[in-house]
C-alpha cells in the first residue's frame, strides 16, 4: 500500500488546494494583467509620446487615474473573491468540498491565500513594466503596496459577501452593494441632509463618501490615516468572514441569504435606499434642485420608491412571489414605521439644525464668506494664499478646494458678534427661504459660515438666501469686509511665501511683466487702495480687463483692479514705460 | 468451489455450511485438507465476509472443521458426528413434506418404502 | 465503528431525523434501507461532516467528525450527486485526491481505472452518468478509506460492473476489515451482500438487527387445517393476516421452532413455511408502522 503524496499540508495550509486554486482560476489575474499592460506600458510602446508626455502618463498610472488601471484592479479584488469561493454557492459542489478531508479554517485560509499571490503576482509584473518607462523603483513599490491593499480590501468584503450569500446572484449582487456600501450610505444620508436641513453643508461629507471608496480613497490622499483606516477594516472584515464561514450551515446553500437575520436587515436598508432615491429623483426630475423641505413631489416619489423596492427585494430574497405572508407584512410594516420616523425626524429637524445659532460666549471663532452679490467681488480671496492670522486659513476641507464661496476665519470679539448677528437672521428668517423658489426669483445669495466653540466643536452652515434676508445681513457684511482683521489678512504684503512674478493683464494686449524692482511700489500702491476699499465698492466698478497676476512659487494669486482704485492706478500711469 | 444460489431464501451461511457439509460428508473433501481462508472463500463467492465467518464458525461448532491458529482451517475427521435435534427436527419437515406428496401421486406404501430403500442405498457408506 | 446516537436534524422546522441511532460495527456491511424522505442522505451527509447536527452525536472510529480532518481522510464517500471540477479529467482528480488523502494509493488508482476501461485522460463531464459512478468508486476506494459510505452508488450501474464493484468492496472488507456503509433501494441486492441492515422510517430507526437474525425473526405461513380452528394463531405475533379460499397466509414474527409447535398442535394440512426476503420484510415492517400497505403481496 504505497502512498503517492502524504498530504501536502502545512500547519492549516493546504498546497493541494493553493495547487488546484491556480490551476482552475489563473484566468482572471491573467485577465487583469491584459487589461493593465493594454492600457499601460503596451500603450505606452504604441503610442509615441514624447519624453514629458509619459512621464505624465506614468504619473497617472502610478496615481490609479488610468481606468484601465482601476478596472484591472475590480477584475482582481471582485473577481477572484467571487470565484475562488464559489464552490459554497452550488449543492453538489458544496457537498462534495465540505466531504473532504479539509476544516473550514483550511479550506479558508488556503482559498485566501491563493488569492492574495494572485492578486500580487500580476499587479508586481505590472509595476515592473513601468520601470523601463521612467517610474522610479520606490514610487513603484508605493503604487503596488496601494494597489494590493486596495485590491485586498474589495477582495475581502467580496468574500464576506460570498459567506453570507447562498447563491451566485444573490453574492454577486451583495458584492456591489458592501463595496459600496460606505459610499451609498453617505451619499443617500447627505441626500436627505441636503434636502431637509436648512444650512446643511455637504462638503466634510463628501471628502467621507471620496474616502468610501478604497481605490479612491487611498490613492486620492494616501494619508496614513486613511491607509491604516483601510488596513484595519480588511482585518475586521476577513474576520467577519472566517467567522461567518465556520457558523455557515452548509444545507442554506441556493438560499438568497444564508443567515436569517440579513435578509431581513437587507430588505430594511435596500428599501430604505430605495425609498430615498427614488423620492429624491423624482424629484430632480420635476420639482427645483435648490428646494428644501418636504414636498408632495418626494413624498410621492419616496411611496413609489418604497413598495417597489420592499417588493422586488421581497421576491430575490424570498426567492417566491409569495411575499404577502405574515412575517413579511410585518417587516413592512417595520420597515416603513423605521423609514417614515426618519424621515419625520430629518423633515422636521427635531434636532434643530435649522435654526441652531450658537451661544455667542461659546464662540471662539467664526468665520464667513464675504463677496458681492453681483459677483464682481475681487479674484485675491483665497485664503490659503495668505498667512493666517490667530486661528488661521480656513478652506473647505484640507487643502481641496471645493466651496465656490471662500471663507475667512475671524477672531476679533466684534467681527465674531457680526457673524453671530448673520447667523441669527439667517436662522430667523429660514422658514421664507426655504420655501423661496430661486428658480422664479432672479435674485440669490450664496452664503457659507462656521463656527469654532471653546469646546473644540465646530458648527458648519451653507444657505442660499432670498434678497430680503440678503438686505438685512448686509450691514454685518459691511462691517466685516471693512474691519481691520479682514484688511489686515488680504493685504498683499501677507501672502504667503516669496513672490517670483508679477504681471499686468490688460484685455487685447496680454500679459507684460514688471520688473521686480518695482514690485515693492506696485504692492505698496496695491494694499493702500484695498485698505480704503467700501463694501460698496468691492461690489462694484472692477475693471473686469485688467488684473495683476502675481506668481508664486506654489500659485498664482490675481487681483482685480477696481476703478476706484486710485493709487494702483496712479502708479500704473507713471509707470508707462514699463508697460 | 461451489456456486451459490442467491435467489434461493436460505440465508447464503446456511448455503455455505450445506454446500461444505455435503463435500465433506461424500468425500471429496478428505480430513485434515486445507480450506480456503474466510478471505479467499469471501473473495471467490463474491460473498460478505461476515457470513463466511459464521459459516465457519457453524461448522466448526458442529465439528465439521477445525481452525489452526496461524496455520489455516481444515477439515475434521467425521467420523463422530452425530445429528443434533435441530437438524433432525429439520430435516423431519422436509421429509414429511416430501412424503405427503408421494402420498398425493398416488403412490402404494410398498412403493414408497421401496423407493425410500433405494435412495438411502445410494449412500452406500451409511452405517 | 460508526455511531450516530440520538441524532436530531432539522430543516426550516421539520425534522428529518429524529432521535435517530445507528451502530455500524467495524469490518461489517451495513445496508441503510428506508421510505424515500426517511432520513437517509441526510444521515450519511452528517456522518460525512458536511452537515451537523442539530443534536446527538456522530463518531466515527470513536472520534467526532465535523470539522476533524484526519477522521475525515479515513472515510471514502461516494455520494449520490456527483461531482467534479469542471474539465477536469479522471487523472487530475486522482492527482487531487492524491494531495489530500495522506493514504492515497496510486497503483490501485490506476488498476482499478484500467479495470473498469475508463480513459483516464479523458473530460469527466464527457462521461455517462454511469461511468461517472463509477470513476467516484474508484477515487473513493484508492484512498484506502477505513470506511466506507455509498449514497445509492449501484443503482444505474449495470450488473457486470455492479459485480466487479462488490468484488473490489469485499475484497477490501476481507483484507483491511473496512467497515462499510451502504444506503440502496435496492433490498436484493442489500440481501446478498450486507450483514446488518437497519431499516429507517421518519427519521428514526425501526429495527437494526443482524440481517440472518432479521430473517430469522419473520416467517411467511401458510397453513390450511382440515377443520376450521378457532383462535388457532393466538399465541402467535401475527403481523399480517390473509385468507386465500382454504388456505391461510400468515406473516409471523417468531423463531421457526415457536411457529411449529404452536401450529403443529392443530395438527394441518398444510403446513409451509418460508422464510421472507428483505424487500417482504420491508413492506410488512413498516406497513405496520405507517398503516398504508395491506395485503400487496
Amino acid at each position: 500500500m504505497k502512498s503517492m503524496a502524504s498530504s501536502n499540508k502545512r500547519g492549516s495550509i493546504s498546497g493541494t488546494v493553493i495547487k488546484e486554486d491556480l490551476k482552475r482560476f489563473w484566468p482572471v489575474p491573467v485577465i487583469s494583467l491584459i487589461v493593465m499592460l493594454a492600457s499601460g506600458s503596451l500603450l505606452l510602446m504604441i503610442l509615441h509620446y514624447s519624453h514629458s508626455e509619459v512621464e505624465y502618463f506614468v504619473r497617472k498610472c502610478a496615481n490609479c487615474e488610468n481606468v484601465g488601471f482601476i478596472a484591472a484592479l475590480i477584475i482582481l479584488g471582485c473577481g477572484l473573491g467571487l470565484t475562488l469561493f464559489r464552490y459554497i454557492e452550488y449543492d453538489r459542489s458544496a457537498l462534495m468540498v465540505h466531504a473532504l478531508p479539509f476544516s473550514r479554517k483550511t479550506l479558508f485560509i488556503s482559498n485566501y491565500l491563493t488569492g492574495l499571490i494572485m492578486m500580487a503576482a500580476p499587479l508586481f509584473i505590472c509595476g515592473l513594466t513601468l520601470l523601463p518607462w521612467g517610474l522610479s523603483f520606490a514610487a513603484m513599490l508605493k503604487w503596488f503596496c496601494i494597489s494590493m491593499l486596495s485590491c485586498v480590501t474589495m477582495f475581502s468584503i467580496t468574500v464576506l459577501a460570498a459567506m453570507l450569500s447562498g447563491n451566485t446572484p444573490m453574492h454577486i449582487f451583495n458584492t456591489g452593494l458592501l463595496n459600496m456600501l460606505g459610499l451609498l450610505v453617505l451619499a443617500t444620508l447627505e441626500l436627505h441632509c441636503a434636502r431637509f436641513l436648512y444650512g446643511f453643508n455637504g462638503d466634510t461629507m463628501e471628502r467621507l463618501i471620496n474616502n468610501s471608496m478604497p481605490i479612491m480613497a487611498l490613492f486620492g490622499s494616501a494619508e496614513a490615516k486613511v491607509v491604516v483606516f483601510y488596513l484595519i477594516l480588511t482585518a475586521v472584515v476577513t474576520a467577519a468572514a472566517y467567522l461567518a464561514y465556520k457558523l455557515r450551515p452548509v444545507e442554506c446553500t441556493g438560499d438568497s441569504l444564508v443567515f436569517g437575520w440579513t435578509r431581513r436587515f437587507l430588505l430594511v436598508i435596500v428599501t430604505f435606499g430605495g425609498m430615498s432615491l427614488f423620492g429624491f429623483f423624482l424629484n430632480s426630475l420635476i420639482g427645483s434642485s435648490r428646494d428644501i423641505g418636504m414636498t408632495g413631489t418626494v413624498a410621492l416619489g419616496m411611496v413609489i420608491g418604497f413598495t417597489v423596492t420592499f417588493a422586488v427585494m421581497s421576491i430575490i430574497i424570498y426567492r417566491t412571489a409569495k411575499i404577502f405572508n405574515r412575517k413579511n407584512m410585518i417587516t413592512c410594516a417595520v420597515t416603513a414605521v423605521l423609514c417614515v420616523a426618519f424621515v419625520c425626524a430629518m423633515a422636521f429637524d427635531i434636532t434643530g439644525f435649522s435654526s441652531k445659532v450658537p451661544e455667542l460666549e461659546d464662540i471662539k471663532t467664526a468665520s464667513a464668506s464675504i463677496h458681492e452679490p453681483q459677483g464682481t467681488t475681487d479674484q485675491r480671496f483665497e485664503p490659503d494664499l495668505f498667512r493666517g492670522v490667530g486661528a488661521g486659513t480656513e478652506v473647505s476641507y484640507d487643502g481641496i478646494a471645493s466651496s465656490d464661496v471662500s471663507s475667512t476665519v475671524f477672531t476679533e470679539q466684534a467681527n465674531i458678534e457680526s457673524v453671530y448677528h448673520i447667523q441669527k437672521i439667517i436662522a430667523m428668517r429660514k422658514d421664507i427661504d426655504m420655501n423661496t423658489d430661486f428658480t422664479a426669483t432672479p435674485f440669490y445669495y450664496d452664503f457659507a459660515d462656521s463656527f469654532t466653540m471653546t469646546s473644540g466643536k465646530k458648527m458648519v452652515r451653507k444657505y442660499t438666501i432670498s434678497r430680503a434676508t440678503y438686505n438685512d445681513i448686509e450691514p454685518y457684511l459691511k462691517s466685516l469686509y471693512e474691519s481691520k482683521e479682514f484688511k489686515n489678512y488680504y493685504k498683499l504684503t501677507n501672502l504667503k511665501g516669496t513672490i517670483t512674478s508679477i504681471d499686468y493683464a490688460y484685455s487685447g494686449s496680454g500679459l507684460h511683466a514688471i520688473p521686480t524692482n518695482e514690485y515693492a511700489g506696485l504692492i505698496r500702491a496695491l494694499d493702500k487702495d484695498f485698505a480704503a476699499r467700501t463694501f460698496e465698492q468691492e461690489g462694484k466698478d472692477t475693471d473686469n480687463d485688467f488684473e495683476i497676476q502675481i506668481g508664486k512659487a506654489d500659485g498664482m494669486c490675481v487681483v482685480s483692479v477696481k476703478k476706484t482704485d486710485k493709487y494702483t492706478r496712479a502708479w500704473l500711469n507713471s509707470h508707462r514705460s514699463l508697460l | 468451489m461451489f456456486e451459490l444460489d442467491l435467489k434461493s431464501r436460505t440465508p447464503i451461511s446456511g448455503q455455505i455450511v450445506d454446500n461444505i457439509k455435503e463435500l465433506i460428508v461424500s468425500g471429496v473433501l478428505h480430513a485434515e485438507e486445507k480450506l480456503p481462508s474466510v478471505r479467499e472463500l469471501a473473495a471467490q463467492l463474491t460473498v460478505n465476509p461476515n457470513t463466511v465467518q459464521k459459516a465457519y464458525s457453524a461448522l466448526e461448532q458442529q465439528g465439521y472443521i477445525y481452525i489452526s491458529q496461524g496455520r489455516g482451517t481444515f477439515v475434521a475427521d467425521i467420523k463422530n458426528i452425530t445429528a443434533t435435534p435441530a437438524e433432525i427436527t429439520d430435516a423431519e419437515i422436509g421429509l414429511r413434506d416430501s412424503i405427503s406428496k408421494l402420498y398425493y401421486i398416488g403412490m402404494s406404501r410398498g412403493d414408497a418404502e421401496e423407493l425410500l430403500r433405494k435412495l438411502m442405498d445410494e449412500r452406500s457408506d451409511w452405517k | 465503528m460508526i455511531e450516530v446516537r440520538n441524532v436530531v436534524k432539522k430543516f426550516d422546522g421539520v425534522k428529518a431525523l429524529d432521535g435517530l441511532n445507528i451502530t455500524v460495527e467495524n469490518g461489517s456491511i451495513y445496508g441503510m434501507v428506508g421510505t424515500n424522505g426517511a432520513g437517509k442522505t441526510t444521515i450519511i451527509k452528517n456522518i460525512m461532516g458536511i452537515l451537523r447536527p442539530d443534536s446527538g452525536t456522530i463518531r466515527v472510529g470513536g472520534e467526532p467528525v465535523y470539522e476533524m480532518e484526519e477522521v475525515k481522510g479515513k472515510i471514502g464517500y461516494v455520494s449520490d450527486d456527483l461531482y467534479f471540477f469542471p474539465g477536469y479529467t479522471l487523472k487530475e482528480m486522482g492527482s487531487y485526491y492524491g494531495g489530500i488523502y495522506p493514504r492515497w494509493n496510486s497503483e490501485r488508482f490506476l488498476d482499478m481505472t484500467k479495470n473498469f476501461a475508463l480513459d483516464m485522460k479523458k473530460k469527466l463531464s464527457s462521461f455517462s452518468k454511469g461511468m461517472q459512478k463509477q470513476a467516484a468508486f474508484i477515487l473513493a476506494m484508492s484512498t484506502m478509506p477505513e470506511y466506507l459510505v455509498l449514497d445509492e452508488p449501484i443503482d444505474g450501474l449495470d450488473p457486470i460492473v455492479r459485480l466487479k464493484v462488490w468484488k473490489y468492496i469485499i475484497n477490501d472488507v476481507a483484507e483491511r476489515r473496512m467497515t462499510v456503509l451502504v444506503s440502496s433501494h435496492n433490498l436484493r441486492e442489500m440481501e446478498g451482500y450486507c450483514d446488518h441492515i437497519g431499516i429507517i422510517s421518519k427519521g428514526r430507526m425501526v429495527i437494526e438487527r443482524d440481517l440472518e437474525d432479521l430473517k430469522s425473526d419473520v416467517h411467511k405461513v401458510q397453513v390450511a387445517f382440515r377443520e376450521p380452528q378457532e383462535n388457532a394463531y393466538e399465541d402467535l405475533n401475527v403481523l399480517h393476516y390473509e385468507q386465500r379460499g382454504s388456505v391461510d397466509l400468515i406473516i409471523v414474527r417468531d423463531k421457526k421452532e415457536k411457529v411449529e409447535e404452536v401450529i403443529g398442535r392443530y395438527k394441518p394440512a398444510v403446513f409451509d413455511m418460508l422464510p421472507l426476503s428483505l424487500e417482504e420484510i420491508f413492506i410488512y415492517e413498516l406497513g405496520g408502522v405507517s398503516d398504508e400497505i395491506d395485503g400487496i403481496i
